[in-house]
């Protein structure tokens, strides 16, 4: 295994720029999701590090070797696709096998390899078969074992999951997540959920924009983001984002007043961060009026739509203890749980401790 | 809609085509059979005669010739022209600047109508001042004596058709498209070069329509070879270096009005055609498993 390093990256397709200058870490062992809305640049990142797509600008390495102008097929990196891009016409067998036979690996050896790999992605009872004989998620474990089989530095995930259906994705990523532990593989994961992204990762990376807001574990990202984006694009629901004026020692959002975060040195626009769990309903001792415009039920929780004057903020409720839609409700925030934000740059002036 | 109506509007929709296909194919072909055993020459009223014209065929030396001319050029051509248009599929299924005026000249032969284009290679083929002669001459390969010599001649027939395979190479073209840019981006990482990757996934993909266009050219390539033989070659050089059996099939009904006798050649020729495309879907169901995808 080795790690990934992407240094300086920039990539433009005729006028747009896709990546910009962008730095990128993926220490050797460690999977870091990439996540990022649609168009923000994550998988041509991917495939820059695959070698599928060259570089305007930058240089990539994996351990100590700059391979930058190396071709794919000489990086020692496997990489699992969004559509898993199996061969119809080769067995499962043939198709995890395919990498070794192009290296000329000897029949006995290609065998014992494919039967390994097979085992660790849990595709072994699938050897024979054919990929349109097989689900959604034992094509994705045979494209897996394909990836595992030669033993790549550095594996390459575009969305691996995001085919599959919704409780075979849940299994499937705990597999991943369990299979990468056991051989402590480099993987750079790209992703657009974030739930996958947060429960995944060692590491999260956030794209947008074509360059990384922000890197690290995904508690620290969700506890300390470094700015508006990184922190409205992480959680569910989204963190209600209000704009507010720094009056004396407070915060003043509408007929909301909060205590200002301590070591906060806020700019002339500030807006506050106010994750919606954060969000108390239904104290009628404490609180502003507010009116329930709308609940959505999402199991366990429900999603409670609030308006008081001019604010709106979503809350997050047990789905027992909501409110109907009409409803007067008084609203509070938890003080020890905002985020302030620079209103014009986005930056992060103060998270809770 | 009902069921019913439903069916009766498509069958409206079909008549058109279905009275068509009676009346011109399966009519004539039904009368040709039958006119197989009798002996007709368009004056008098045909007498049944039984085998009779089987029997002459077997023993005429022109129709053995005329055969053996016809298989040898399916056996040439047919090869010939199917790599033609996977090699073409091949070169041209990519975007790149001026695809587009390569693509129209590989399908622009196919497009002219059969007389024009013997005419234009009764030009090309001539020995002594056409072009072809002239091209090979120049760049120091040997020339031919293009329609003065049997072989040179039934290999000018056989190079002509190789440029009329325009619908073979859409089709392989389209095929080509079809498979997936991911299986080659895979391919690249996995480490397989280019001809590892032609045999094990390009040509496999490809196979069952490949073998589509194998069965449709063998069919056509029986039939194809008559306006050549008629414009360009005369069937000749004497005696009958390039009669072919639709030319033996044609002077025999209408230059000897012997339609019972060419009749009889018809279905000698449709039988072979349906005995070779048989095998040829034997072949292929047993290598079925390997390929379809």
């Amino acid at each position: 295994m080795s790690g990934l390093h992407l240094d300086g990256i920039h990539k433009s397709f005729g006028d747009v720029d896709v990546l910009h200058e962008l730095d990128l870490d993926v220490p050797d062992g460690t999977l870091l999701t990439l996540l990022g809305p649609s168009g923000s640049g994550k998988t041509t990142l991917l495939r820059i590090a695959a070698g599928l797509e060259r570089p305007d600008r930058g240089r990539i390495g994996m351990d100590d070797r700059d391979v930058t102008d190396v071709p794919p097929a000489r990086r020692n990196v496997a990489m699992v696709f969004q559509g898993f891009a199996l061969f119809p016409h080769m067995t499962v067998a043939e198709n995890i096998g395919f990498g070794l036979a192009a290296r000329k690996t000897p029949r006995a050896e290609i065998r014992r390899r494919v039967e390994e790999a097979a085992l660790l992605a849990g595709c072994q009872h699938l050897l024979d078969r054919r990929p349109g004989e097989l689900s959604g998620g034992e094509q994705q474990r045979a494209a897996l074992a394909r990836g595992l089989a030669r033993r790549p530095g550095v594996f390459l995930l575009d969305e691996p999951l995001s085919n599959l259906d919704a409780p075979v994705r849940a299994g499937m990523r705990a597999d991943l997540m369990r299979l990468q532990r056991r051989i402590e593989g480099t993987m750079l994961y790209v992703t657009h959920d974030q739930a996958e992204a947060l429960t995944m990762g060692d590491l999260v990376a956030v794209l947008d924009r074509g360059t990384v807001q922000q890197v690290g574990p995904p508690e620290e990202l969700y506890r300390r983001p470094s700015n508006r984006l990184v922190a409205t694009f992480l959680g569910t629901p989204g963190m209600n984002v209000l704009p507010a004026v720094v009056d004396g020692g407070q915060l003043r959002l509408g007929p909301f007043r909060l205590p200002l975060p301590r070591g906060v040195q806020p700019g002339p626009r500030v807006e506050v961060g106010i994750r919606p769990a954060a969000v108390r309903i239904g104290d009628p001792a404490r609180g502003e009026p507010a009116t329930v415009e709308l609940v959505e039920v999402a199991g366990e929780d429900a999603y409670v739509h609030l308006r008081a004057g001019e604010i709106r903020v979503v809350a997050a409720v047990p789905a027992r203890a909501r409110p109907q839609a009409g409803d007067q409700a008084r609203v509070a925030f938890d003080p020890d749980d905002v985020y302030v934000f620079d209103a014009d740059t986005g930056a992060t002036l103060g998270y809770p401790a | 809609m009902s069921v019913d109506a439903e069916r009766r509007g498509l069958l409206a929709m079909l008549a058109p085509y279905l009275v068509g296909v009676g009346v011109l194919v399966l009519l004539p072909a039904v009368f040709t059979v039958a006119m197989a055993f009798y002996e007709y020459d368009l004056i008098r009223p045909g007498d049944f005669i039984g085998l009779v014209n089987f029997q002459e065929l077997a023993r005429d030396e022109v129709f053995w010739i005329a055969l053996l001319n016809s298989l040898g050029f399916v056996a040439a051509a047919v090869p010939l022209r199917l790599l033609g248009a996977l090699g073409l599929a091949l070169l041209l299924h990519r975007r790149f600047r001026g695809v587009g005026a390569y693509r129209t000249a590989a399908y622009l032969p196919t497009v002219i109508p059969d007389v024009a284009y013997a005419l234009l290679w009764l030009w090309i083929l001539n020995p002594i001042f056409g072009p072809l002669n002239l091209v090979l001459d120049a760049v120091g390969l040997p020339t031919f004596g293009w329609l003065a010599f049997p072989n040179a001649t039934r290999a000018g027939i056989v190079l002509m058709s190789v440029f009329t395979i325009g619908e073979g190479f859409l089709v392989a073209m389209a095929t080509r498209q079809a498979i997936p840019g991911e299986l080659y981006e895979l391919s690249a990482i996995e480490g397989a070069g280019p001809w590892r990757v032609f045999r094990t996934v390009t040509l496999p993909l490809m196979a069952p329509v490949l073998l589509l266009l194998l069965l449709r050219d063998t069919i056509f390539s029986f039939q194809v070879t008559f306006v050549p033989a008629v414009v360009v070659t005369g069937g000749g050089p004497a005696p009958y270096a390039t009669t072919y059996l639709p030319l033996f099939i044609y002077r025999n009904a209408f230059e000897f009005l012997r339609y019972g006798y060419a009749a009889a050649a018809t279905v000698i020729m449709f039988l072979i055609t349906f005995v070779i495309v048989e095998v040829q879907v034997r072949i292929i169901q047993r290598w079925r498993h390997a390929l379809i995808v």
